[in-house]
């Protein structure tokens, strides 16, 4: 539905650009004790995770793969938050439920686990649901992509204007 | 009639077949018991059902059809349902007591199967009119000693599956698996749902061996096949065992409840759509319809669809138009496959029998030919379920229309999501470097609408001004990329040449005012990766705008159902 399509867009698009401007402007995170070109990295990851959740909440929760996201985003945050390292991930944890959900979605027929690894949430489903999923998520990407190029562009030509 | 001539060929045949031709040559020869003749078995529609007589009428009639069955049984198969009782101590490996409506055990039947028993009985009931088919089960019956399979048993003692099981016996001589024999269940059940008379011999018998072989819990299949049978043919072609199983699994239901309109359509080719055909035809008219138009010849009949009327409503029964054509073809597929592989697989019966109904219930059933299984028909589901699923992502993936399979089609979902992701990063990168410098820009942008018609509006303006960058490979696509955009042959997804022809003029042209828009080399770089991605994948691609005339607001995203 178009209509549900230029919902979505808007809704990311507010979200989106308020994320940015979060990340953008206190720049308090982003100060020259790293180097440039990590600011750079680390500012373009978080400006990527702020994508997917805006994209996530703008599409909503009754999506098995929103929720996946979202959860998965927010123990990314616990962990980045808590643990020293942002790269350290509690041993117990990560055996369990990654290495288990990786393990069964690589024991997948080829095509089929790859597909439950793009998708978030994807291990979890079955195959009827996840191409249900998939479908949703794909459109969701397309908006999100159509978006984050047409805010990168005005961007990038206004700051080149 | 052409049943009586088919009887009187069958038992030409017969004659020249077996010893004991003078058994052959008149069912009025038989038995007082049997008192059974061509004629009165394709002329007396309800001959068979209200009494004994009519039960062995079935088996005569079988016997009597039965050509190739040895003679030397022949004699058997005639005598009065004593007989019975001694073929079917040797040939009732499979037969279960059968109690026809007189409840008279028949012998050879006294093991069959429960479901045949009770189709037979609904076959009876619709008036079931014996053909020749039955005289000539009858007849194999006889010869079958031992050979009827264990399936048999659950066949009810009517006497359509007396007959069946004699033609059975008689066909398979030797070959159990060959249920499936032209003269088997289908020529049986055919007699059966008959009310015409019409003596599909063959394929009811075939289909009556099918059903019997299937039988398990098939009533439906058996009455579906002696509504198949009433197709006249009197040749048993192998094609006819495979139409007539397949007839036998739609009869059943068709009996039951009308009409299994899928089979129908599946079954063009293949007997197998004759037999839902026959099973349409069985209804309405003398089975002359054999032939594959019958499949049309069934449409126009289904019109009648009565479930109940007796003979006829099964076969027409609204379903013969196939709801779900696809779904029918798989029916047919699986009833020609089943049919064939059923043959020698008694055991499988549960699984052989296949509802025709293929009515659209909010249950499933199974469709012809199909298993009837709780777990075949889940599965069923499951996987149109995911058919269904692939098809809606063909739409939304641009370039899969000519894909055709789901293997293909999932890598191509699977490389069409990993391209967007990657389009994500790429994006965030640019902004992470871009977005210092906008930082006042963003509040201005922050107003919903205001910040979407800008977004919107500039990024018609900006794509296509984007230059081939071949500093960064494209991981995603095979394809070289300072040709990238020219040659999307290489690249499977590509499915419109043309667009990606004309982006990549409109990209060379601005390419030299787009060099200069970006400040860092980096974003440059991701800036031409990205965009010779997103060509790759289309106009239908997220990049909606990267026509040149540069529409706007429209997104050709592709709208959820």
């Amino acid at each position: 539905m178009s209509a549900t399509t230029e919902q979505l867009e808007r809704n990311f698009t507010h979200r989106f650009l308020t994320s940015l401007r979060r990340i953008n402007s206190p720049d308090s995170k982003t100060t020259t004790t790293h180097a440039a070109g990590l600011v750079i990295r680390r500012r373009s990851l978080r400006i990527k995770r702020a994508a997917y959740s805006s994209m996530a909440r703008a599409a909503g929760s009754h999506r098995a793969w929103t929720r996946a996201l979202l959860s998965r985003a927010r123990s990314q945050r616990r962990r980045q938050q808590h643990d020293v390292h942002p790269n350290y991930i509690p041993p117990a944890q990560r055996r369990k439920s990654s290495v288990k959900r990786a393990a069964a979605a690589g024991r997948e027929m080829g095509r089929a686990g790859k597909l439950r690894g793009l998708v978030p949430g994807g291990s979890r489903m079955e195959m009827g649901q996840l191409l249900e999923e998939t479908a949703h998520y794909v459109q969701c990407l397309a908006v999100q992509v159509r978006v984050m190029q047409a805010v990168a562009d005005h961007f990038s030509s206004s700051s080149s204007m | 009639m052409e049943i009586d001539i088919s009887e009187k060929d069958k038992l030409e045949q017969e004659k020249g077949n077996d010893d004991n031709s003078m058994t052959y040559q008149s069912p009025g020869s038989l038995t007082s018991d049997w008192h059974f003749t061509g004629a009165n078995v394709t002329t007396s529609a309800l001959s068979l059902v209200p009494s004994d007589d009519g039960q062995m009428n079935a088996c005569r009639g079988d016997l009597v059809g039965v050509a190739s069955c040895s003679s030397a049984t022949m004699e058997e198969s005639f005598a009065p349902p004593g007989l019975w009782d001694h073929q079917t101590s040797s040939q009732n490996t499979g037969f279960c007591d059968i109690s026809v409506g007189t409840g008279t055990p028949v012998g050879i039947v006294t093991g069959g199967p429960v479901s045949l028993r009770s189709s037979i009985d609904g076959a009876l009931r619709m008036g079931w009119n014996p053909p020749s088919s039955v005289l000539r089960s009858g007849i194999f019956l006889p010869n079958a000693h031992g050979i009827l399979p264990p399936s048999l048993c659950q066949f009810p003692a009517d006497p359509a599956f007396i007959e069946r099981a004699a033609r059975f016996s008689c066909f398979n001589s030797g070959n159990i698996c060959d249920m499936a024999h032209p003269f088997g269940m289908s020529e049986v059940m055919g007699l059966y749902s008959r009310g015409g008379g019409m003596m599909q011999g063959l394929q009811e018998l075939s289909l009556a061996q099918k059903n019997m072989m299937h039988g398990v819990g098939c009533s439906r299949e058996a009455r579906d096949a002696s509504l198949h049978m009433d197709h006249a043919k009197p040749e048993e072609s192998p094609l006819e065992s495979d139409r007539k199983s397949e007839s036998l699994v739609r009869s059943q239901d068709e009996v039951k409840l009308g009409l299994d309109r899928s089979g129908v359509d599946s079954d063009e080719a293949e007997f197998s759509g004759g037999d839902q055909d026959d099973a349409t035809m069985l209804a309405a008219n003398g089975g002359k319809l054999y032939a594959k138009g019958l499949n049309s010849k069934k449409r126009k009949r289904n019109g009648q669809d009565t479930e109940h009327d007796p003979g006829k409503v099964s076969q027409q029964s609204a379903g013969v138009t196939t709801d779900d054509p696809e779904v029918q073809r798989k029916g047919g597929k699986n009833l020609t496959s089943t049919t064939n592989k059923t043959s020698g697989k008694n055991a499988k019966q549960g699984s052989q029998a296949s509802d025709p109904a293929k009515e659209e219930y909010i249950h499933v059933r199974a469709r012809r030919g199909q298993a009837t299984n709780s777990h075949s028909l889940a599965e069923r589901v499951r996987r149109e379920k995911i058919s269904e699923r692939m098809k809606f992502l063909q739409d939304l993936v641009p370039g899969c229309n000519k894909v055709t399979g789901k293997a293909v089609m999932l890598d191509e979902i699977i490389n069409y999501v990993q391209s967007l992701q990657r389009q994500v990063e790429f994006l965030s990168m640019k902004l992470a470097t871009v977005n210092p410098r906008m930082d006042f820009n963003l509040e201005g942008l922050l107003a919903k609408d205001v910040s979407d018609c800008k977004i919107l509006t500039s990024r018609a303006v900006p794509s296509a001004s984007l230059p081939f960058s071949p500093d960064l490979p494209m991981s995603y696509a095979p394809l070289h990329p300072s040709q990238s955009g020219l040659v999307p042959a290489g690249f499977p997804a590509m499915e419109n040449h043309s667009d990606t022809l004309r982006r990549t003029i409109g990209s060379q042209l601005t390419s030299t005012s787009g060099e200069f828009k970006e400040s860092a080399h980096l974003p440059d770089s991701w800036n031409n990766e990205l965009h010779n991605v997103i060509q790759m994948y289309g106009s239908s691609g997220p990049q909606d705008s990267q026509e040149l005339t540069g529409p706007v607001a429209a997104s050709n995203m592709k709208d959820e159902p």
